[in-house]
């Protein structure tokens, strides 16, 4: 009786600190996600992109007269 | 063999004297009372003692980190977020560093040698920051050099990915997460979780081995989504600041709301700050759209003009006397800025397109002072939003019962009454909505909310088709946008000074408008505080913001034209506009 009590808690405590660790990598998991969201926030401001288009890439907004705008019916 | 030892130490044994035998089992017997005695002392009378000395050395209770909750826009993209950095405190006195350590440990923390002497060396404490919230990267060099008596502490940081665009509108927190501005301040309990804990069992290495079941969950903070649209807020804060650098005004605001939810799409301050990084001083941290007041001049003059449209007073085509552009109250004379000589009397449609003060002040006196009231009260005028902004302020519109005919006769065209940019941009809702007025909201909306019923539909049809006129042939010609109907009043009033006096080189020139005219979508107004080069006319430093967001903003939300491109052409100079009021 006694042996098998040891052995259970044993067991229970092995498996606790599994539990423990993996809950750890989740943590981890969590806070890169939080810090990819934040990257990729970071790389996607449009005052950014704006600059690439108009500066890199030579982009600029067609002028008023230039659209035609189509209706379908 | 055995039985010859046997034999021996029988007759050892039996040698031996009765008494001194019992005296050794006595002994025994003694000894082992003693043992069971302190035994079930132990277990018994000094259990509780003995189970908290033993608690101590191996249960701990540490505390679970909760998340600050995400503020987003109304699509989702992030305008505050938490993410985990580390702090690093030292313990004085155990701390053993060597010259090439602590030049690296100034180098990674950017701390001076001084800055770095005084907190560790001849520090008695047993706890300092050396550097809160640093990176993940340069926490991992620093953790590289093994310096004994410095620690780790793992901490949230918010970061602003928009930075300067949405600073006075979202606000920020602390080095202790907690809400010093803004939403961030508003929402402060709605953001922040509740810090959880654990008690658990350590083994000598430090793993934890068992939970002893006494948890208090860390509950998470909730995310919000605003109203907020940030590619909106992205024009309206570039286009913004564009103007306000081209007429090198003091400041600026401008909202683009929903004209038939009241929710607010952009809300843009300028000059701003960034958020994250407040050691350069926060700078202008107020959002001057909620907690700054201004009068609005002409800008209101479509509610004295509909409020006796409404009341059956006037029609759109009554002629109203304008006395070629002076009139005399008293001893006050009220002007015109252009006044056209040869006019005597113009049409009510007229007095809006033309801006006339002298038109709206008749037309404010043709009604009782309560009917006037009521129509400014009904708007909103003198009555927070109840936006829930941190600092907002209701404005201010005097008693009814207290004015006096120049009293009356100033409030039509708006001098003598303040109010927030968010108030006066509130009430235009009422013109896209067949009369009613949409409470505003920060925070997006599944449905548009109940109105409250201010004027009647057919009044209101009719001013819109006036403010058009205002566009069309009026001071608000820079308003215009390809392919879009639309309708707008221009404002400019002169500041008043320390003295309570108006001066006359210190302006605010205001636009708000709606379009498209025919079925109006979006409001947006637009306040710049005294420009001081080309002009300080809200049809020249504001209306030109509002044409270039507009533009954009009917395109991002696809709103079907309501003319045909061919026929209209913007036009090509917008620097050189018709300069009235």
């Amino acid at each position: 009786m006694a042996l098998a009590k040891v052995n259970s808690q044993h067991q229970s405590r092995r498996l606790y600190f599994e539990l423990g660790q993996q809950k750890e990598i989740g943590q981890k998991l969590n806070a890169e996600y939080s810090q990819l969201q934040l990257e990729q926030s970071t790389w996607a401001m449009h005052g950014r992109i704006e600059d690439i288009a108009k500066k890199s890439l030579k982009m600029k907004s067609p002028e008023p007269k230039k659209i035609i705008l189509l209706e379908h019916p | 063999m055995s039985l010859f030892i046997n034999n021996k130490v029988e007759k050892t044994f039996f040698e031996l004297s009765g008494i001194r035998r019992r005296l050794i089992l006595l002994l025994f017997l003694a000894g082992f009372l003693t043992l069971i005695f302190r035994a079930l002392y132990l277990q018994s009378l000094d259990k509780n003692f003995l189970q908290s000395k033993g608690n101590a050395t191996s249960t701990r209770v540490i505390s679970l980190y909760a998340d600050r909750g995400k503020i987003t826009d109304r699509n989702g993209d992030i305008l505050a977020i938490s993410s985990p950095v580390e702090s690093v405190w030292a313990n004085p006195p155990n701390v053993i560093i060597n010259k090439d350590q602590k030049l690296e440990l100034e180098n990674i923390l950017k701390l001076s040698s001084d800055e770095v002497d005084r907190k560790l060396l001849n520090n008695k404490k047993e706890f300092i920051y050396l550097k809160r919230q640093i990176s993940p990267e340069d926490a991992r060099r620093l953790q590289a050099l093994k310096i004994p008596g410095i620690f780790f502490q793992k901490e949230f940081k918010r970061f602003y990915p928009a930075a300067d665009v949405t600073a006075n509108l979202v606000g920020f927190t602390n080095l202790d997460n907690i809400g010093q501005e803004g939403i961030e301040l508003a929402q402060n309990k709605f953001l922040s979780g509740k810090l959880g804990s654990k008690k658990v069992i350590k083994d000598n290495a430090g793993k934890i081995v068992d939970d002893l079941q006494e948890v208090k969950l860390p509950q998470d903070g909730h995310d919000i989504k605003l109203s907020i649209d940030s590619r909106i807020q992205y024009l309206t804060y570039r286009e913004l600041a564009k103007s306000i650098e081209t007429h090198k005004a003091k400041a600026g605001s401008a909202i683009v709301l929903d004209a038939k939810t009241g929710e607010i799409l952009a809300m843009a301050n300028f000059p701003s700050y960034n958020p994250n990084n407040l050691n350069e001083g926060a700078g202008p941290t107020r959002n001057r759209a909620v907690t700054d007041v201004f009068e609005p001049g002409s800008t209101i003059k479509p509610f004295t003009v509909s409020s006796a449209l409404d009341a059956g007073i006037l029609n759109p085509s009554s002629l109203v006397e304008v006395s070629s552009g002076f009139m005399k109250i008293g001893s006050a004379t009220i002007h015109d800025a252009h006044a056209d000589e040869t006019k005597p009397f113009m049409t009510v449609s007229e007095v809006i397109a033309k801006s006339s003060n002298v038109g709206a002040a008749r037309i404010g006196l043709m009604q009782t002072p309560k009917n006037l009231w009521s129509t400014f009260n009904k708007v909103g005028f003198g009555i927070q939003t109840g936006v829930g902004f941190p600092g907002e302020v209701s404005g201010r519109i005097r008693d009814y019962k207290n004015w006096g005919k120049v009293d009356q006769a100033t409030i039509s065209f708006g001098h003598g009454i303040n109010l927030t940019l968010l108030q006066l941009a509130q009430s235009y809702t009422v013109f896209a909505n067949d009369g009613e007025m949409k409470p505003v909201t920060m925070f997006k909306k599944e449905e548009a909310p109940m109105g409250t019923k201010v004027f009647s539909k057919q009044t209101v049809r009719t001013m819109v088709e006036m403010m058009e006129q205002v566009v069309e042939e009026g001071t608000g010609g820079n308003a215009k946008i390809m392919g879009y109907r639309v309708a707008g009043k221009t404002g400019t009033a002169e500041k008043i000074g320390a003295n309570g006096a108006y001066e006359k080189n210190k302006n605010i020139g205001s636009f708000i408008g709606l379009a498209p005219a025919s079925n109006p979508r979006i409001i947006m107004a637009v306040m710049i505080d005294e420009p001081s080069l080309g002009s300080h006319y809200g049809g020249v430093v504001a209306a030109p913001v509002f044409s270039s967001v507009m533009a954009d903003v009917m395109k991002i939300l696809k709103i079907p034209q309501d003319i045909k491109t061919q026929n209209k052409v913007i036009p090509q100079d917008k620097g050189s506009s018709k300069e009235t009021i």
